[in-house]
């Protein structure tokens, strides 16, 4: 899976780019193409930067079944072009992850944004996300182990800015 | 569950950059990111960032992303953007009413950092064909989104030769909302000063004459206004009020309320329908958000004042006349004069059908005191929007209708999945082959139709429920099924005709039989003949009847699509221009022929002076209806 960064050039007196973003971190190695007629310029991450973890990697902070589990993907997506193969290497670490703490799905959410492996952030991000999801504000902040700092007046403040995300 | 591998993963989830921050909440529905908010200080930093709320406004999919860098301009933050958008989005549809029986179609798309119900005429076919008409629209209303992301409610219409704007508020959206009624609402002024309870309306003419401008129009310029009015929550609520009770308060605070457009800013662009320039749009939206806040901070006319105090004074009567009624029965007859006669019934014959009169005059009674019930619940009332959910029966794809209510229903959103290729908005004229009006031909009516599927009896059927018909005098009643086909049998029947009058052949894709609508018991209840569904390879679909040999030939259309290509013509007066319940068979949008400088039409039937009542039937002998002829 290759992913886009297009960069537009947006004041022509002062040569100024600005990055935008497709949910991918903002490094590029790779070389870019140029657009002449609206100045923007095409980096593709190709399939090389992330097959390169073909080889297994350390990842800092987590256990060393994690590890295992996370290696054990990239070997299997990364050693096969077909479609069932990959999905059953995603399905794989799917069930993994889902049986970790969340605590070491963020710190493998660091990892993959790091090293920059999209299949990897995708999936470590969508558990967070399912973590989150439809859960209350008490909820969250004991599984993430938050402490609330407002004061009481200052968080309902923000709740009733909120009300309308809160009506169903 | 504290641990060290969650201690050190909360820090990590607050040290995520932005756009992976953005990438987590991708998968998050605006209230969950709300609520990570409310969670600590950091994490509210975090989730109010421009990137998170951009990537919720692209998942409500309202309006393109290029639209939305656009908005962004006119709004605080993307989360004020995406507030406003979750707020308006369940408005975003095709809106009808039964009358007139030709159709009443409005259709509620994205503006410009608003909403906008544009309505599409009766009509016939534009000189350029379906695609680039020029379609005839003319402008109900708009909801504004705010700097901070509220909403403001902009009603539109057109009051002998000048288009005014009425300024209103929105007392709310259900998400599946199906129903939207204009209303008047009551409404407790916030000012910080004293508030003015109805009872004064008993003072001196001038002191009331102060208190009315201040009750009515608050002057307080300094708070927004939103929060200046507020809406109350009135005992009564506006749909349980007679009929008349409800016209009349909506015709007395649009006359009261009123914003006369300048003649130069006629020429305003309605937003995305006349012109995609972002700073005439940007222009435009200052301009009307002024004259929406003046609008709410004119004071009122003498009359206007005389009219409100009269409204006030009949229901204080009224509430005497209870007061006394209940406590003093006896001596009833003493004590009224000829005007509250009809209340309590003849005085002559009080003894005798005191039951008799005691029953409609406590059903009249009960009505009034709904009406001063409900003018109580505030000091001020102002227009107001409410789209609500009501259960409503079907048949045919065509909601059952109140023939009271200022109300406009939302047709079910059909889409062309699979399975069902062919749900969605059509268009089309009768007759093969189509084709587009010329000098010499007389132009063809446009009809437009809504495609649906529905199971029945083991089979599945395809119903083509008529919304609008462009003839000057209508056919068939108003959401009637054109045709009704069965899809589960492929049939065989060929195309009468070779080829179209341009020797163009058409691939024919597949055929399904059925029955088409035809003239039956009275205008009331149509019969149906058999008839043929033909689908094309290249989408065109044409309905023909066996025994007649009518065609009805039919394109996908996108309505958002047309509109900007269309041709704005005047509303109609207000109130009417949102719902027209005087019973009609005939055009009554395109009176207006002024804008049409064209057309050489008779005037609409909608004409000043005219008394309306719910009974009447538009049928006067200059019917040869309404022609908006084009050249």
């Amino acid at each position: 899976m290759s992913q886009t960064v297009v960069l537009e050039q947006n004041a022509v007196e002062t040569q100024s780019i600005t990055l935008k973003f497709d949910g991918c971190s903002s490094d590029a190695n790779p070389s870019p193409i140029v657009n002449p007629e609206n100045q923007s310029i095409t980096i593709k991450f190709d399939d090389q930067a992330s097959n390169h973890h073909t080889i297994p990697v350390s990842i800092p902070n987590v256990d060393s079944e994690t590890e295992a589990a996370v290696n054990e993907f990239l070997r299997k997506h990364g050693s096969s072009d077909e479609e069932s193969v990959r999905t059953d290497a995603m399905n794989d670490l799917w069930s993994f992850i889902e049986r970790q703490e969340i605590g070491t799905v963020v710190v493998l959410v660091k990892f993959a944004s790091d090293v920059k492996n999209f299949e990897l952030l995708e999936i470590f991000c969508q558990r967070v996300a399912d973590v989150i999801a439809k859960k209350t504000v008490e909820e969250v902040r004991e599984i993430f182990n938050i402490a609330n700092d407002f004061t009481p007046e200052e968080e309902q403040a923000i709740r009733d800015e909120h009300r309308w995300a809160f009506e169903d | 569950m504290l641990s060290d591998s969650n201690s050190c993963g909360s820090k990590l989830l607050l040290a995520l950059p932005d756009d992976i921050f953005a990438v987590v909440t991708r998968s998050l529905r605006p209230k969950d990111v709300s609520n990570l908010s409310v969670c600590c200080r950091n994490l509210n930093i975090h989730a109010s960032s421009d990137k998170v709320w951009l990537t919720q406004c692209e998942l409500l999919g309202v309006i393109p992303h290029k639209d939305l860098i656009e908005w962004r301009k006119g709004v605080s933050s993307y989360k004020a953007l995406c507030r406003f958008l979750v707020y308006v989005q369940p408005l975003i549809g095709i809106w009808v009413h039964q009358n007139p029986e030709l159709g009443n179609v409005v259709y509620v798309m994205p503006g410009f950092i608003s909403l906008v119900g544009c309505r599409i005429i009766p009509q016939e076919l534009g000189p350029l064909g379906i695609e680039e008409g020029p379609i005839l629209w003319s402008p109900v209303f708009e909801i504004l989104g705010n700097v901070d992301g509220s909403s403001s409610f902009i009603f539109h219409g057109r009051e002998r030769d000048n288009n005014y704007m009425y300024p209103g508020s929105i007392k709310g959206i259900d998400r599946n909302c199906n129903v939207l009624l204009l209303e008047v609402e009551p409404r407790t002024q916030r000012n910080g000063g004293k508030l003015v309870h109805s009872k004064s309306f008993v003072s001196t003419p001038n002191h009331v004459d102060k208190e009315f401008s201040r009750k009515i129009c608050p002057s307080d310029r300094g708070v927004s206004v939103s929060q200046r009015l507020q809406g109350s929550k009135p005992s009564v609520p506006f749909s349980r009020l007679s009929f008349c009770d409800r016209k009349k308060l909506l015709e007395i605070v649009t006359r009261q309320i009123r914003v006369k457009v300048p003649q130069s800013e006629d020429g305003l662009c309605f937003p995305c329908l006349e012109t995609e320039d972002f700073n005439k749009l940007s222009e435009r939206r200052v301009r009307l958000t002024q004259m929406y806040d003046n609008g709410l901070n004119t004071d009122p006319t003498q009359s206007d004042l005389g009219e409100i105090r009269k409204l006030f004074d009949n229901s204080q009567h009224h509430r005497y006349v209870h007061r006394v009624q209940s406590s003093k029965k006896k001596t009833l007859a003493g004590y009224f004069t000829d005007s509250f006669k009809h209340i309590i019934g003849k005085s002559s014959s009080i003894n005798g059908s005191h039951e008799h009169s005691k029953s409609s005059s406590s059903s009249e009674t009960i009505k009034h005191a709904q009406f001063q019930e409900f003018l109580r619940s505030g000091d001020t009332i102002g227009l107001t929007l409410h789209a609500s959910t009501a259960r409503l029966s079907s048949y045919r794809a065509w909601p059952n209708m109140h023939d009271s209510r200022f109300a406009l229903y939302k047709l079910p959103k059909q889409e062309p999945l699979t399975g069902q290729e062919h749900a969605g908005l059509w268009a089309g004229t009768f007759g093969w082959p189509p084709g587009k009006p010329s000098a010499d031909k007389p132009g063809k009516a446009l009809f437009f139709l809504l495609l649906s599927y529905e199971e029945s009896q083991g089979q599945r059927h395809l119903i083509g429920t008529k919304i609008l018909e462009g003839t000057h005098y209508v056919l068939h009643p108003n959401g009637s099924a054109m045709f009704i086909v069965n899809i589960n049998e492929p049939s065989d029947e060929s195309f009468p005709w070779d080829c179209d009058g341009d020797s163009n052949f058409h691939d024919l894709k597949e055929v399904f039989s059925g029955e088409g609508i035809a003239n039956g018991y009275g205008f009331r209840y149509p019969g149906s003949k058999p008839g043929s569904l033909f689908v094309f390879e290249d989408g065109m679909l044409v309905f023909t009847w066996k025994e007649s040999r009518a065609a009805l030939t039919l394109q996908r259309v996108n309505l958002q699509d047309l509109l900007k290509k269309g041709e704005r013509v005047p509303p109609l007066p207000p109130i009417a221009n949102f719902a027209y319940l005087t019973k009609s068979y005939s055009n009554v949008y395109a009176g207006f022929s002024n804008a049409l400088n064209h057309t050489s039409s008779p005037r609409g039937f909608f004409e000043e002076g005219v008394q309306e009542t719910s009974a009447v039937i538009a049928t006067r002998k200059s019917v040869s209806g309404i022609r908006i002829g084009r050249i």
